[in-house]
């Protein structure tokens, strides 16, 4: 800490330095230009097309940043010199205005919304620009749906609504949430770089509060992403947060309450314990086994009917131990598993603002728990942004400031809910014991499902975070600024982890305690000095910059588990109360980057557009000879709408073409690539060579990994062309883009066959990709003040990823035979695997049918597709789906009527297949280490010689075939649509809240993830419970969904 | 305009102010090849080493549990049933073994990883003189046995195995085939694991003070492990087509010098091979040493019996793996001679006659040093009877129960009723003796081996003292005698050969061996298919088990493995 105080002062001194200078020198140049002639005073009211004042709203002279506010009665006085021509009048969600000075006194004003956006300023990187210029593909994302949050990541609420921007999620209140811009870049993938405030950050976004922000942009083409350099290729996220408004001190508060639960088809069909026992029974006759003599829980009463078994009645045992304390039960574990969590957020904010001085301060509790028992999140943060204007508005300094202090356990016990057999009680019959599976009667180490749950349910881990950057903005003369910004992330991660003792009736107990404990911290801080020039007339506009920025990032952690201890609570499990085994590891890491940059954005006649950048980055990960990289971009416009010849097209308001091209860097590598490393790891070195039986070892050293002095920066290349357009009066608006995206070199982990042994693994920069896709949004709204608003937005994107080419020795890692079949020119996420032919239906067919190992009667039949009559590895496998989507899709409709608002968002991925392994469990009996574990009820409709029309293999309690292996069986459509969110909102006429002091006030009902559609029919039906499960089907934790009622206020 | 130059000129010279060693950052909490150079660092590369080989978990053990007895007629695989580590119930029933047979790359890869930190320490050996490092030749000696013991554990599983060595890099290594294209036999790989133990014998000392470093005396035994497998000649389906008498000529004569010169002997109770409080005993010839409460978070256990601990709570918390065959059980029945009953062994009935069973027969007491049985005293202790309740799955596995890895639950060797750290021992000298037996038999000099295995019979006749109840009555009814010719056998070459042979499992049982010797004497697909046809009668799930001969005597070269070497390995005949 002491370090960062350190470094915070010496830059601090440097700032003040450059600032002292800067106006020392350079302020005489311009003080002296304002002193030649005298100025002149003009005055004026700002009102809406309805007559109410405005106020706020910024007048400024154009072309410097000399300039007032409107007062609460719409009302402005300016000073302007004889040679300025002209007033702009701007403010968020109007049309900016310009007036000629000349022979003015007075000047009054009426400001029309802005509902066509092109004038919207946008931060796109070191600078702004007009919404109007931009040349590359930026995706911003509509205030609205950032106050519409029951989640804490921001991101889970943006899913669908941008194009070429895949987001998956989970139902986890402590899991990260999945971004994906464009795209699998890189098997190194690094996430999109967030940068707030103008700061890069490795903020997560579940500790930034969505209320706080103000805008947020997605730059998706490399042309835009280019100027963040060797972490853009992932994409950028920016972020800004609210800024104090000038005029009055506004009070708002902003509070949502609700729930996350599961609907009945978020549920999964589990079978009850009649049930349970009817499937060990048709698993035992199958494979030609007493029933009866397989269980000890069930009694059978079955004989044979013409040869073929049949179950005639079914009775469970009463008691499931001698001691008769645990009764045989039918519990529905995944019923006890879940509940209605509730959610909440309060939001208190206040922003205030003179003509030199702008405040926010946002105080914010968050709480959301789980749709699992004892899952939760909660959060506390506070948000601080001021910036003052000095010198007459040519020097403007500033700060912004979060704090953020997160709590959270993210336990998820789906998986034994799904596994654990219905016959085993929660608790034992005194209702306090711990219940669970009796090992006495047969039973095997299931693990209790919410036992877990209940004693770790304090287990929590902690997240503090302090994001704050302070800056200094300096116009040195017309057009020409200079900025510096320091800004310091730290964060701690903590937790004090009690691993309980415990002790279940049905005989299974962990009699050892301990403590866990666990803290790192992070710091980095970035420095950024960029100079700015802006010049334009009639003709030209040109925004340039350039800049400097340093980075350093620090990391250290610690952690110490220590065994027993006298009483298991947080007061007292301490690592020194404990007394048992001790183990201590903790590491660290350091890393720079040293950037270089500049752009330059030229406009000419408001229709040729051009903007070039560069950037030049130099990492401590690399070796010296490749430690900077290179990153250049150029993009332009064509505002074809500008031109006369469309003026006989009145019917289009905006056209405009663009194409891009740039170079991205990923650095995603640990920071000691570059040596061959080797480390004295105690645990994996140390050996008791001289016989004693207890004592510490001497111990060595051994090769962790190897180095490559030759490591260089991973480039990802992209082009991009696209069309933005607005019709009638930009009633109908849109925007096209088409995208190729091509990783060259990428840093790839390379392991040696594993005969070379240990430590083997080194960084090269190896493998190439490639991605093409296309990305489509339209939005159609209702004419300027028609009492019905509405508008409908969509957006479709599509994208095809390629795997070009891999180093020699891993080019079958991906899936592929190893003799000739490889991934090379399919997707990265595509699935090799044995293609399903049906089951057999009798031992004739299984006679006749291919070599395989474990055929069977009622068993799963593989197609031997290269007819040697054997179904082998290296032969009979193909490609049998790709996991990536063809299309993902979102629609959005909002209504509006009378202060009554209905919003609709529909959000569907289509075309992807998946590997839904939950067909492990819910199609098989058994497959793995636990012996009887609860299937799904799809169980009971298995093959058997009275149900030989059934798709799922006859039930075995062996499965020593390779039905289980990777095969069309397991290939299901991932498609589906869901109704993410609808809401629906009245805001009270302010004649009605002005007499409570209020302002503004509106009501809200939000209803999200309610309904879902999926593909249930067909050979690659969807049988699971929901296609969205991240990766696993049978341990995620599914979203929920969740209703929330609110209330925003302003005061 | 100048002017207006000045600041900026200023603002770009301080922004600038990093010099270039901002991107200079060191690595943190590692070590480079620099900091290692050194006499003072050899011995952190030589621990090291045998660190990794001690470190080996249940799938990559060299101890044989699995491979070793599971393999055989000697044990199940056990466990809750028998999808638990399926792979492994597809390698016992050999039938479904596919190259993608799980549990199978890593004792490739971990072995490998082992012979890459030997290797390491003997490059550091190597580039260090005599002078500065007295211990060198020594050293190198342990490093080289270390290497040879890695690739022997490799090549009894796979057969055809790259031999690497200290000169190979990264991609030499690449390059290396496990089938030399001009090899005729494999006996170009036992030349070299053959070579290795020889360079060993050569420098190494008489006694370690260490006793976890390996003696001369060990490393002949390992030679003469390595020359009885260069002995058994097979061709290319696997088959043993000739037998070498002058590799078993050169065995014998290092067994000699063994059970001569090396002053280890037999120790006077079969058990103290197997009992916590007896490690590195005047039996052991080489012994994995592992360490409990040692600095490391459980110890260095023997991982790799990690599941073998019955489920018996509260002494043992998991998992019910290695559990004797009905055909073991019955092996060790004898006749009312006292002898082995070689070909009607098999003929009792333990299951679902357990009672009966144990009353109407009589056993070899090294019944009751392998097997737990249920009511009777475990690990020697007539106050703890073994209980039916540690068997996790009776209807499968049945009721008996490994004991030889075992401790006792009151022992300080246990890690959370779980691990244990008693070590390994990896070679004893009963079993120089029976080697030199068997090669005895081999050369026709069966008159001979004759005192060698009545010494053997003789140690188990007098290791029943640990076999009492608490009354002192005996656990059963125990009836061993001494093979005498003319009296209870005509000691003929073929009797002498099975006599040799059931000696050898009743004595081994348990340790690992069990397979690999069946494999050794060309007899395992005979063997282990009479064995299934039996035991199927006993436990339905033995009808997928099958054993193809010039197949299933070694593991398919894992595929993942193949996948790698991008077509330099040549899997393993007709996988």
């Amino acid at each position: 800490m002491e370090k960062v105080l350190e470094a915070i002062f010496v830059i601090m001194r440097r700032i003040m330095v450059i600032i002292i200078i800067c106006v020392l020198s350079g302020f005489r140049v311009v003080g002296a230009q304002t002193n030649a002639q005298d100025k002149k005073e003009i005055r004026g009211v700002v009102t809406d097309n309805t007559g109410a004042a405005l106020p706020g709203v910024t007048v400024v002279v154009k072309g410097t940043h000399a300039g007032v506010i409107t007062g609460s009665n719409g009302e402005y006085v300016i000073n302007v010199q004889p040679n300025d021509q002209k007033l702009v009048f701007t403010l968020v969600g109007m049309k900016a205005v310009e007036r000629d000075i000349e022979g003015q006194n007075q000047i009054d004003v009426v400001m029309a919304e802005d509902v066509i956006g092109l004038d919207e300023v946008v931060v796109t990187g070191y600078m702004t620009q007009k919404k109007a210029d931009l040349t590359g593909s930026i995706s911003l994302i509509d205030t609205k749906d950032l106050q519409k949050v029951s989640s804490p990541n921001v991101l889970k609420s943006l899913q669908g609504k941008i194009p070429g921007v895949f987001i998956t999620t989970s139902g986890n209140p402590a899991e990260y949430v999945s971004i994906e811009i464009r795209g699998l870049t890189s098997t190194t993938a690094s996430p999109p770089l967030l940068v707030i405030d103008g700061l890069p950050s490795q903020a997560n976004l579940r500790e930034i509060n969505a209320l706080d922000i103000e805008s947020m942009q997605v730059l998706k083409d490399a042309a835009s992403a280019s100027i963040y350099g060797s972490r853009a290729a992932g994409g950028v996220i920016l972020i800004n947060t609210k800024q104090g408004k000038t005029g009055d001190l506004q009070v708002s508060y902003k509070g949502s309450m609700g729930i996350n639960t599961y609907m009945g088809w978020q549920k999964p069909d589990l079978m009850n314990t009649e049930e349970y026992g009817r499937t060990i029974w048709q698993a035992s006759v199958n494979d030609g086994l007493d029933p009866n003599e397989q269980t000890m829980l069930y009694n059978f009463d079955w004989d044979f009917v013409n040869g073929i078994p049949r179950l005639n009645n079914i009775t469970n045992i009463e008691w499931l131990n001698a001691a008769q304390t645990l009764k045989a039960s039918d519990t529905d574990w995944f019923d006890l598993l879940t509940q209605s969590g509730k959610h909440q957020n309060h939001q208190f904010a206040v922003s205030s603002g003179t003509e030199k001085t702008r405040q926010m301060f946002s105080l914010n509790y968050f709480e959301d728990n789980g749709a699992q028992i004892h899952t939760y999140l909660k959060r506390y943060s506070a948000r601080l942004n001021t910036s003052y204007d000095l010198l007459n508005g040519r020097l403007k300094i500033g700060e912004n400031l979060l704090i953020s202090s997160t709590s959270f356990n993210g336990q998820n016990g789906i998986y034994r809910a799904l596994v654990m057999p219905p016959i085993a009680p929660e608790y034992a019959i005194d209702g306090v014991s711990w219940g669970g599976c009796a090992l006495e009667s047969g039973m095997d180490e299931h693990r209790h499902v919410t036992m877990y749950q209940k004693l770790e349910k304090d287990n929590m881990s902690k997240r503090f975070k302090t994001i704050g950057s302070v800056f200094a903005d300096l116009s040195l003369f017309k057009g020409f600024s200079l900025k510096t910004q320091y800004g310091l992330e730290y964060s701690t991660q903590d937790y004090r982890f009690i691993d309980f003792t415990w002790e279940q009736v049905g005989g299974q107990a962990d009699a050892l305690n301990g403590v866990s404990n666990y803290y790192s911290k992070s710091t980095a801080w970035t420095w950024t000095n960029t100079a700015n020039y802006n010049y334009s007339n009639d003709v030209h506009d040109i925004n340039t910059v350039a800049g400097i920025e340093a980075y350093r990032f620090i990391n250290e952690y610690f952690s110490a588990t220590r065994e027993q201890i006298v009483l298991e609570n947080y007061d007292y499990a301490h690592i020194s109360a404990a007394t048992g085994n001790i183990t201590a590891t903790g590491l660290g890491a350091e890393e720079t980057l040293l950037s270089y940059f500049g752009k330059v954005n030229y406009s000419l006649l408001n229709k040729y557009l051009l903007a070039l950048t560069v950037r030049y980055d130099g990492s401590s990960k690399f070796p010296a000879a490749n430690k900077f990289g290179f990153f250049p971009a150029i993009s332009a416009g064509w505002r074809i709408s500008g031109e006369p010849f469309m003026q006989a097209f009145d019917f289009i308001s905006d056209l405009k073409l663009r194409a891009s091209w740039g170079m991205n860097g990923n650095s995603n590598i640990p920071s000691n690539a570059i040596n061959d490393r080797y480390d004295a790891n105690y645990a994996a070195t140390a050996y008791m060579i001289d016989g004693r039986k207890e004592g510490l070892m001497p111990s060595g050293y051994r090769l962790t990994h190897s180095g490559n002095p030759y490591v260089r920066w991973e480039a990802t290349e992209q082009f991009d062309v696209g069309v933005d357009f607005g019709l009638f009066d930009q009633r109908l608006s849109g925007s096209f883009s088409a995208y190729r995206k091509t990783t060259d070199g990428m840093l790839y982990e390379l392991t040696y066959v594993g005969t070379a042994g240990e430590g083997n693994a080194v960084w090269i920069n190896a493998a190439n990709m490639t991605n093409d896709g296309i990305e489509l949004a339209i939005t159609f709204r209702s004419p300027l003040n028609s009492v019905l608003n509405y508008t409908i937005t969509g957006n479709m994107s599509a994208n095809k990823n390629r795997i070009d080419d891999l180093p020699e020795s891993v080019v079958y890692s991906y899936g592929g035979n190893g003799v000739g079949d490889n991934i090379l020119g399919r997707p990265r996420r595509s699935i090799y695997g044995f293609v399903y032919d049906g089951l057999y239906q009798n031992q004739q067919e299984v006679d006749e049918g291919p070599e395989q190992n474990g055929k069977r009667v009622g068993g799963m039949k593989f197609k031997d597709l290269d007819g040697d009559g054997r179904i082998t590895q290296a032969y009979d496998r193909t490609w049998i789906a790709i996991r990536e989507p063809d299309l993902l899709l979102g629609l959005n409709t909002y209504l509006e009527y009378k202060g009554i608002d209905l919003n609709i968002f529909l959000q569907g991925v289509f075309g992807n297949q998946i590997y839904n392994d939950y067909k492990l469990l819910s199609d098989f009996y058994n497959t793995g280490v636990i012996a009887g574990r609860n299937h799904t009820r799809r169980l009971l409709d298995a093959w058997s010689p009275y149900n030989t029309s059934s798709t799922i293999p006859g039930l075995s309690i062996f499965s020593v075939n390779e039905e289980t292996a990777m095969s069309t069986y397991f290939i299901e459509s991932g498609s589906y649509l869901k109704l993410r969110n609808i809401e629906l909102g009245y805001t009270l006429p302010s004649s009605v809240t002005k007499k409570f002091f209020v302002r503004n006030l509106r009501l809200y009902f939000m209803a999200e993830n309610t309904l879902m559609i999926c593909k249930r029919w067909g050979d690659n039906a969807f049988t699971g419970v929901d296609p969205e499960a991240a990766g696993d089907f049978t341990t995620t934790y599914d979203r929920p969904a969740t209703f929330t009622f609110g209330v925003n206020a302003t005061f | 305009m100048i002017k207006l130059l000045i600041p900026i000129v200023i603002f770009t010279i301080a922004t600038l102010g990093c010099d270039k060693s901002f991107l200079e950052v060191p690595s943190k909490g590692v070590l480079t090849s620099e900091n290692l150079s050194g006499p003072e660092y050899i011995e952190g590369f030589v621990i090291s080493a045998y660190a990794h080989i001690a470190s080996r978990s249940v799938y990559d053990t060299h101890y044989g549990w699995f491979h070793g007895d599971g393999r055989s007629d000697n044990h199940y695989k056990g466990g809750s049933g028998l999808t638990d580590q399926t792979s492994y119930h597809e390698m016992e029933m050999f039938a479904p073994v596919t190259s993608n047979v799980g549990n199978n790359a890593v004792m490739w890869n971990s072995t490998y990883a082992s012979i890459s930190r030997i290797n390491a320490a003997i490059r550091q050996l190597n580039n260090i003189s005599n002078d500065e490092y007295p211990l060198k030749n020594a050293r190198l000696g342990e490093m080289k046995f270390l290497r040879a013991f890695c690739h022997m554990s490799l090549k009894q599983r796979y057969k055809w195995i790259p031999y690497i060595t200290d000169e190979m890099t990264v991609v030499d290594i690449k390059s290396v085939p496990n089938r030399p294209a001009d090899a005729q036999n494999d006996l170009v790989l036992w030349q070299k694991i053959l070579d290795d133990f020889e360079f060993a014998s050569n420098n190494l000392p008489s006694s370690q003070s260490d006793p976890g470093r390996p003696t001369k005396w060990a490393a002949k035994a390992f030679m003469v492990k390595t020359l009885l497998s260069m002995a058994y000649q097979q061709n290319e389906t696997h088959q043993v087509i000739n037998i070498d008498r002058n590799a078993l000529t050169s065995a014998l004569t290092l067994c000699n010098e063994v059970i001569n010169n090396s002053g280890k002997a037999l120790t006077s109770d079969i058990a103290e091979n197997f009992m916590y409080d007896f490690e590195n005993n005047e039996e052991s010839l080489f012994e994995m040493q592992f360490s409990i409460n040692d600095g490391t978070t459980v110890g260095r256990l023997n991982l790799g019996m990690n599941l073998n601990t019955p489920r018996w709570q509260p002494y043992y918390r998991c998992c019910d793996f290695n559990k004797p065959t009905y055909n073991l059980v019955n092996a060790f029945r004898t006749s009312v001679d006292g002898l082995p009953l070689f070909d009607t062994f098999n003929d009792a009935e333990l299951h679902n006659n357990y009672t009966n069973y144990f009353k109407n027969n009589t056993f070899d007491p090294r019944i009751s040093h392998t097997c737990a049985i249920p009511g009777h005293p475990w690990k020697y202790d007539p106050n703890l009877l073994y209980d039916s309740l540690g068997s996790r799955n009776p209807d499968v596995y049945g009721y008996i129960h490994t004991q030889k890895e075992q401790v006792h639950p009151f022992e300080s060797a246990q890690y959370q009723n779980r691990g244990n750290s008693m070590n390994w021992r990896v070679l004893r000298l009963a079993q120089v003796l029976l080697w030199k037996a068997e090669i005895l038999i081999k050369l026709d000099r069966e008159d001979e081996a004759l005192p060698v295995i009545n010494q053997i019979r003789e140690r188990a006749n007098n290791s029943q003292g640990r076999l009492k109840r608490a009354d002192g009555t005996p656990n059963l009814d125990y009836n061993i005698a001494l093979y005498q010719p003319g009296v209870n056998c005509t000691w003929s070459n073929d009797f002498a050969w099975k006599a040799y042979m059931f000696e050898d499992r009743l004595e081994f049982a348990g340790e690992g061996t069990r397979f690999f010797n069946l494999v050794r004497w060309g007899i395992a697909g005979d063997v282990l298919n009479e064995y299934f046809a039996k035991e199927v009668q006993r436990r339905s799930w033995n009808s997928t088990g099958y054993f193809t001969k010039g197949k299933h005597e070694y593991l398919p070269i894992p595929q993942a493995v193949i996948n790698l070497s991008e077509g330099v390995y040549v899997q393993n005949i007709n996988y």
